[in-house]
């Protein structure tokens, strides 16, 4: 390497005093100058995280969230170039440092899926869509589902309450994250087990609901297939309208 | 050559870029990594303003100088971002972002040293070969030098000598760095390797304490760059002249106005028949 290892050294001293605010002994010119960087850097990292997790950064208290981000800043090493992707790498690690438990707040881990979800759902890299042929929806026709979505399975509901309040009501919910194919605007649902069963049967295989209701009342124990098949014709004629199912 | 003015492109005013018809920048330059893998609403805006703009890239993360390898899997991306939007002037920072394994997303200052020199040479010359298209390289603010062993001039014009690349004129950037650090904007540009100069940025900045100043782009450009401009572009061949704007975004007539003012000097010193007087 052409680099010598102190030089490399030098610079790899400059950029830990960024992540960490520990005053490197390195000869500069202006010390004085130096905090700017530091700041410049938690202003774009503090920035983009405030962006993405609006609902976040609101209910934590100004010092946790400040911890947050201190401590991602010199625990975490930034991995992507596109800093607009970072709030990934900032939600896999505010997951995986148990930060909810640290704070107390026990809806954390699904607040900020949530609020990361949106973001990723919504900047989804665009794929060939399929061609909507039809909006009468029969249970017969082959169903392809929108391909810009995202089943969360979360503890607490704060896609409907306030993160303090959904936090009193622990249980299964399961929220359907799209993308409307026209607007690009990120919509939610809340959806069942039976609803999540479909929608990932026909997302695997592009099949009718017909098809899959023999396999979804055996494993859901459903006996009257009649009162299933009206129940879901409901649901999936809402999707089709909603070009969240497209029969193709 | 007819005088370009043009503007970066951003999220927060996309929509004058497409709906404003007296908002004409000739070009628009934007970061690649900004738009790399966006998909939905926003690539759709950005597909719309390439139909109707040309595009020059501006890199942030690339890390030029960096002690980290270059990220080839990055590099690829920005290949296939510059061909998909036929971009001819792909332009980064002679600065790194990245050290130990993890980005910084801001410019920090190379080390002024021999060794970095080379280290940067050898890797503009792997990413133009790479991207089969010039890389050009930009003077970038910096606050404090980092255990230099040679001035800011100097390790520009040896980069630029020893890699033959394309420089990016800041004219803000030498303003800014005059100043914090006392020295001639004047006597320094006019030293630079001008006939590298394939590009010009323009901005403004915001002074932080007497004796400093922080390059934002959040602010108008002040006179005393404008006049530095003037200065400058006599010294030059015709190159696009692009306005960085990023933040504290203000009405669009205020950027147009900007953009006029900018196309005036150019075109009184590019466009009628002075000859270059270095
Ligand atoms: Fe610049």
């Amino acid at each position: 390497m052409l680099l010598h290892a102190e030089t490399k050294e030098i610079q790899e001293t400059l950029a830990s005093y960024c992540r960490n605010g520990r005053v490197p002994s390195i000869n500069i010119s202006r010390p004085d100058a130096l905090k700017h960087y530091r700041r410049l850097i938690r202003n774009v990292i503090t920035n983009t995280m405030e962006a993405a997790f609006p609902i976040t950064y609101q209910w934590l208290d100004l010092n946790e969230w400040d911890q947050l981000i201190d401590e991602f800043m010199d625990e975490h090493d930034s991995q992507t170039p596109s800093v607009w992707k970072l709030p990934k790498e900032f939600a896999q690690y505010v997951i995986s440092r148990n930060y909810q438990q640290l704070f107390d707040k026990p809806a954390l881990n699904d607040l900020i899926r949530f609020e990361w979800c949106e973001v990723e759902i919504h900047t989804l890299e665009d794929v060939a869509e399929p061609d909507v042929v039809s909006l009468e929806f029969t249970a017969d026709k082959k169903l392809q589902l929108n391909p810009y979505h995202q089943t969360l399975e979360l503890q607490f509901p704060i896609h409907r309450l306030v993160a303090n309040e959904a936090q009193l009501q622990k249980g299964n919910y399961f929220v359907f994250v799209y993308r409307e194919l026209d607007t690009g605007k990120v919509r939610f649902l809340d959806i069942s087990p039976l609803h999540v069963f479909l929608l990932k049967k026909i997302n695997q295989h592009n099949i009718s609901l017909a098809d899959v209701l023999p396999d979804l009342c055996n494993v859901f124990k459903l006996r009257d297939v009649d009162v299933v098949n009206k129940h879901l014709s409901v649901f999936c004629r809402d999707m089709v309208d909603k070009k969240i199912l497209i029969i193709t | 050559m007819k005088a370009q003015v043009g503007i970066g492109f951003r999220r927060d005013f996309a929509d004058e870029f497409i709906d404003n018809p007296e908002f004409n920048p000739d070009f628009i330059e934007l970061a690649p990594e900004n738009w790399i893998g966006m998909g939905g609403y926003w690539k759709k805006k950005l597909d719309t303003v390439a139909e109707k703009y040309p595009i020059t890239c501006h890199g942030l993360s690339l890390s030029i100088g960096s002690p980290d390898d270059l990220d080839m899997n990055f590099l690829k991306d920005v290949k296939d971002f510059l061909n998909r939007y036929d971009v001819k002037i792909y332009s980064e920072h002679l600065s790194f972002s990245k050290a130990a394994n993890a980005h910084l997303y801001d410019l920090l200052p190379i080390p002024f040293r021999q060794d970095a020199v080379d280290h940067i040479a050898a890797r503009i010359s792997i990413v133009h070969d790479y991207l089969k298209r010039p890389l050009v390289i930009e003077n970038v603010s910096y606050y404090t030098s980092v255990e230099a062993q040679m001035s800011e001039l100097e390790f520009i014009q040896k980069v630029v000598a020893k890699s033959g690349c394309q420089l990016l004129l800041d004219v803000n950037n030498v303003y800014v760095n005059a100043f914090n650090h006392q020295y001639d904007a004047k006597a320094f540009i006019s030293q630079l390797p001008l006939d590298n100069v394939a590009y010009i940025h323009m901005a403004g900045h915001e002074k932080v304490a007497p004796d400093l100043i922080i390059d934002t782009h959040g602010e108008a450009i002040i006179d005393p760059v404008y006049d530095l401009f003037d200065f400058t572009v006599q010294l030059l061949h015709p190159v696009p002249v692009l306005l960085e704007r990023d933040f504290n975004i203000p009405e669009t007539s205020e950027l147009i106005l900007e953009m006029e003012r900018l196309k005036s000097i150019v075109k009184n010193r590019w466009e009628a028949g002075y000859a270059v007087t270095r």
